[in-house]
């Protein structure tokens, strides 16, 4: 008896799992995309939310990460100078008060804060984009 | 007095965004519960109704705290250096007095040495009026002209601010838009059903419907009759 020949099966099997795991969607962006379709099952209304919640949650990172540069700076850049200008500052400075104003760490890290609100508005774009088409096959 | 806004649809809206979305970008030194009365506000006005639109809701209130950000930065840097430029100020005033007074003192006592007591009273009396100039000079209200002065010195940073505000207001635009597109929407989507109820169950009735008599079946001498019973 033959013995049957799997081989072909098997590198069938492989390919269609290595495309599954390559066009996984993490499980967050399922979430969203399940909330924005509020149970419809139309394949392209479920595309375009997985391209929204995709966008949704970069920028959600995007975010997150400008408010860690900027605390970096806060810790990195305190005060400078010497322990005296650094008391007088502190008593005459009305932009420190009880909670520490983070202005000269805003303007120390505004070339990288500049480089991430690029790459936010790009992908606010693509989001208002997709968020158009799905409105429009919502309808 | 204004009336409490219910914040229990708020807050759950906000809990299940914030779950999905992740936190709003706030900074060490801002509070959350703020960002929550922002939210709150913006949901009671805008009032979402799916969650497309309270995600909509959740940008808007980042990009209001963003603005209010940016407008404080602005606020804070005038301000600091108006408040340094009157320290300069002063301090050239409490100088100029020391100095002159100085002058005076030493015309007035030639050949006395430090130690004498005569010299150190007005010594004494001569830092006390500089301290009251410095104080005077520091604690006068700021005008206008001072602020444009700032203004003018910190224009470069001032304008990269300003270009912030511009884009943070564009976005805020632009998410008020996607709302009035949800609403579009959902407007066209309820016309359909509702016309669709309205075509379905409205219809005229022929004169000749078997189903509704309009005059009581009679007997052939044309006197109605009635059942009873």
């Amino acid at each position: 008896m033959a013995k049957p020949d799997t081989t072909l099966d098997n590198s069938a099997d492989k390919a269609a799992a290595w495309k599954r795991r390559k066009y996984r969607v993490a499980s967050e962006i399922e979430e969203l995309a399940g909330a924005y379709c509020d149970g419809k099952q139309d394949p392209i209304l479920y595309h375009q939310a997985i391209v929204i919640g995709q966008c949704d949650l970069m920028i959600s990172r995007l975010r997150a990460q400008a408010v860690r540069i900027l605390a970096l700076f806060a810790d990195r850049h305190p005060f400078l100078g010497s322990r005296r200008r650094k008391k007088f500052k502190q008593v005459n400075d009305i932009s420190v008060g009880p909670e520490q104003n983070d202005l000269v760490a805003f303007k120390n890290a505004l070339p990288h804060l500049d480089r991430l609100g690029r790459l936010e508005q790009r992908i606010w774009l693509r989001r208002t984009r997709a968020l158009q088409v799905f409105l429009a096959t919502k309808k | 007095m204004t009336e409490a806004i219910p914040t229990y649809d708020a807050d759950t809206a906000l809990t299940k965004l914030i779950k999905l979305l992740g936190p709003p970008p706030l900074l060490r030194n801002e509070n959350f519960d703020d960002f929550k009365e922002v939210f709150a506000e913006l949901f009671a006005a805008l009032g979402p109704e799916d969650f497309l639109m309270e995600a909509d809701v959740f940008y808007l209130a980042i990009e209001t705290r963003r603005i209010f950000r940016l407008t404080r930065y602005e606020a804070v840097t005038l301000n600091k250096l108006e408040n340094d430029q009157r320290h300069a100020w002063a301090e050239k005033s409490r100088s100029t007095t020391l100095e002159s007074g100085m002058k005076q003192i030493r015309e007035k006592y030639p050949h006395a040495a430090k130690t004498d007591p005569h010299y150190q009273k007005d010594i004494a009396k001569l830092q006390e009026l500089a301290a009251a100039d410095y104080e005077t000079d520091f604690n006068y209200a700021a005008t206008d002209l001072d602020y444009v002065q700032a203004f003018e010195e910190r224009a470069a940073f001032l304008e990269k601010i300003e270009l912030r505000i511009n884009r943070a207001l564009k976005r805020r635009a632009d998410i008020l838009r996607q709302i009035a597109w949800c609403r579009l929407g959902l407007s066209k989507k309820l016309r359909k059903v509702s016309n669709a109820i309205i075509e379905g169950a409205g219809r005229s009735l022929g004169a000749t419907s078997v189903e509704v008599t309009l005059i009581p079946q009679g007997d052939p001498n044309g006197q109605a009759r009635y059942d009873v019973g």
